[in-house]
């Protein structure tokens, strides 16, 4: 894979916050285009501090996240023109209709001449029904919601996509139907990166999974490799083992 | 993008309950209100044309009546509660007036007075800057705790932009319902046929629209603050309502208090010595002169000229401590405003009194033209009395006039009250601004 696809960079990050816990210890990752790279790891592993990196939302302690090649911390508004975010639960504007919702993180994400059957399109693309089109948003299930919040990853059309546990509390209907359009998204060519604790997913989907403990990224396999290993082992004995030594 | 920002927290504001409701209760308390102010303006307007006709005779005991304000309808102030009658004799200068205009029809109105103080001050300063409040505790606060904020600023969105679009969304519909509100007052005010505005009134109106606009930006540049500060939307509504509480209902009270006690002032029975002390170097002559002229026969012109003198000069001794008396009152307010500096209820008070001529600097202001009146017309009309008494028969009454507030004046009077407001809502943006930028938006 060349190195002109590198869409998402974790150079050497660490994140020590204000009360000294160390939430992310010099992880190193890559993901390319047309690739699916799943973080799994428990809770306070480091997954979403990954994310709000990528996203500028905290600034590293040491270390640079790049998107596209771009230094977030250096050019957040550049970088994030080329990013998408979903988040584990998609809350949107509750009194606007899905439509208008789609239509407004459209614009905000540069896309301010779509017409109305773009976005019909797109919500269509995520097998939201139809009469929910123009519904007030405060009536969605979890599952609708979700698949409105990958409608406005797609709609930006960015080269990357972070999703912060997204199938985490969808039945599992919805969260196969939520994987399949990541796949599609995956043959786009778009680099995705997912944290989550859906052991089996990951496996399904991931080019490559990474384990996360204690902020540290213990482990890194590629789906050739997961082949020949058992990833709910593998991920298991980590969660089970002695804690790290800092 | 911020114009995006813009319309969409406009169109999420016009879609909200909150606003909808809240837009509901102004327009009916300000229409409300106003109708009853215009009855009760009607009334009192009848009254004083009534009474100033009925007195006109009397040389003697001149009555002058303060006339209601036609402004009175939109910002009662302290128009009805400061008396409007004052009895003018050789003896006294009114150091306040008395009563009402006789005991007629719109005294028997006063019923309606519980909501009589309810006009379209009462509006802005307590149910629209509660609305403000209501519309703006989760503008920051309920997008982070709910998520949206994070999937915005996902964007290549400037954190100022977003709170840029916030600020003037939220500043465009709070100043559209004070324009709806104040408008239909107004136009109420306007096909009455016994109200007709001067074009100084129409300024001194939209001079009380601008102050209400700037007290109640001052109130959404708090909640802004604040519901940027607070993670949670409930946490930040509880601050703001005490914080308006505190703002609009204790602390004014609070320098009031404050002020009386530092500001100690003479009782009536120590007012009352001081007169009797002003005019001690003369007592005695007075005593003797009034014996002579009213007992013993002496009617000489000489006698009853400096009878009359000395009348006016102890009414005059007596107006002077009157006077001190009420520069230690005006001392005693001013320092009762400056305490409340910090409270835009205050300040917004200040102005719309001051614009509507229905606070105490225009009743100050009818006052000193009261004394005025007595020093050059009604004392020139008394001493006839004892110079040429045929001249006195014939003569009429001085008509009475005072020097109304020009618009212009009144609008530099108020200058520092907008300063402060305008001062205190930059702040607070600035503060939400910055906070903003810091916010942790995880």
């Amino acid at each position: 894979m060349s190195k002109q696809n590198l869409i998402l960079k974790a150079d050497d990050l660490s994140k020590r916050y204000e009360d000294g816990v160390l939430a992310l210890d010099h992880l190193n990752l890559e993901v390319r285009a047309g690739e699916v790279y799943c973080l799994l790891g428990a809770n306070c592993a480091g997954k979403t501090t990954a994310i709000n990196l990528f996203l500028n939302f905290i600034p590293p302690t040491t270390g640079t996240c790049y998107i596209n090649g771009i230094d977030v911390t250096k050019d957040p508004l550049e970088a994030k023109k080329y990013v998408a975010f979903v988040s584990e639960n998609v809350m949107l504007y509750g009194n606007f209709t899905a439509r208008q919702n789609l239509d407004f993180f459209a614009k905000l994400g540069g896309k301010t001449a779509l017409s109305k059957d773009a976005y019909y399109q797109v919500m269509r693309r995520v097998s939201l029904q139809e009469k929910a089109f123009e519904q007030r948003v405060k009536t969605f299930s979890k599952g609708m919601r979700q698949k409105l919040g990958i409608s406005i990853a797609i709609i930006k059309d960015a080269p990357a996509i972070l999703l912060d546990e997204p199938t985490s509390g969808l039945d599992p209907k919805a969260a196969e139907e939520f994987l399949e359009i990541l796949q599609e998204l995956k043959s786009e060519g778009k680099a995705i990166f997912m944290s989550t604790h859906d052991i089996f997913r990951a496996k399904e989907i991931g080019d490559r999974v990474g384990i996360m403990k204690e902020g540290r990224l213990v482990l890194e396999r590629t789906r050739e490799e997961l082949q020949f290993e058992d990833l709910i082992k593998i991920y298991i004995d980590y969660m089970k083992s002695e804690p790290l030594t800092a | 993008m911020i114009g995006t920002i813009v319309k969409r927290e406009i169109l999420d504001y016009l879609k909200s309950a909150k606003f909808q409701i809240g837009l509901v209760v102004t327009l009916v308390i300000a229409v409300v209100a106003t109708a009853i102010n215009i009855q009760d303006f009607k009334l009192r307007q009848q009254d004083y044309t009534a009474a100033r006709e009925e007195m006109k005779g009397n040389k003697y005991e001149v009555l002058i009546y303060r006339p209601p304000q036609v402004l009175s309808v939109l910002v009662q102030g302290k128009d009805r509660v400061l008396g409007s009658k004052a009895s003018l004799t050789t003896l006294t200068i009114p150091d306040r007036l008395t009563g009402y205009m006789g005991s007629r029809g719109a005294e028997r109105q006063r019923s309606l007075s519980g909501f009589g103080s309810v006009d379209f001050a009462f509006v802005v300063r307590v149910i629209l800057s509660l609305m403000v409040v209501f519309l703006a505790y989760n503008a920051v606060s309920e997008e982070k705790s709910f998520g949206t904020l994070k999937l915005a600023l996902a964007n290549p969105v400037p954190r100022h932009h977003l709170l840029l679009g916030k600020g003037l969304a939220g500043l465009a519909i709070v100043l559209g319902s004070l324009f709806i509100a104040s408008t239909a007052s107004v136009l109420l005010m306007l096909v009455q046929p016994f109200i007709v505005l001067a074009g100084s009134d129409v300024m001194r109106i939209l001079n009380l629209v601008a102050a209400s606009a700037l007290y109640l930006i001052a109130f959404y540049a708090l909640s802004l603050f604040v519901s940027v500060l607070v993670n949670r939307p409930s946490t930040a509504l509880m601050i703001l309502l005490q914080l308006w509480i505190i703002l609009v209902v204790i602390y004014p009270h609070l320098g009031v208090d404050i002020a009386e006690n530092f500001f100690r002032l003479p009782g009536d029975r120590e007012l009352s010595a001081m007169k009797q002390a002003a005019f001690q170097p003369y007592e005695a002559e007075f005593n003797k002169v009034r014996d002579a002229y009213r007992y013993k026969g002496d009617r000489s012109p000489e006698t009853g000229r400096r009878y009359f003198e000395l009348q006016a000069l102890e009414s005059q001794k007596s107006h002077e401590v009157d006077l001190d008396f009420g520069r230690q009152l005006t001392r005693q307010m001013r320092l009762a405003q400056n305490l409340c500096l910090l409270s835009p209820a205050v300040l917004f008070d200040r102005m719309a009194n001051r614009y509507a001529r229905t606070g105490l600097d225009e009743y100050e202001r009818f006052m000193q033209g009261l004394a005025r009146y007595w020093q050059t017309k009604y004392l020139g009309l008394q001493k006839l009395r004892y110079e040429d008494l045929k001249a006195y028969q014939k003569a009429e009454v001085p008509a009475f006039d005072y020097p109304t507030e020009r618009t212009a004046e009144a609008w530099i009077a108020t200058i520092p009250q907008g300063l402060i407001l305008c001062l205190m809502s930059l702040i607070l943006f600035v503060l939400a601004y910055a906070a903003f930028l810091k916010k942790d938006v995880r």
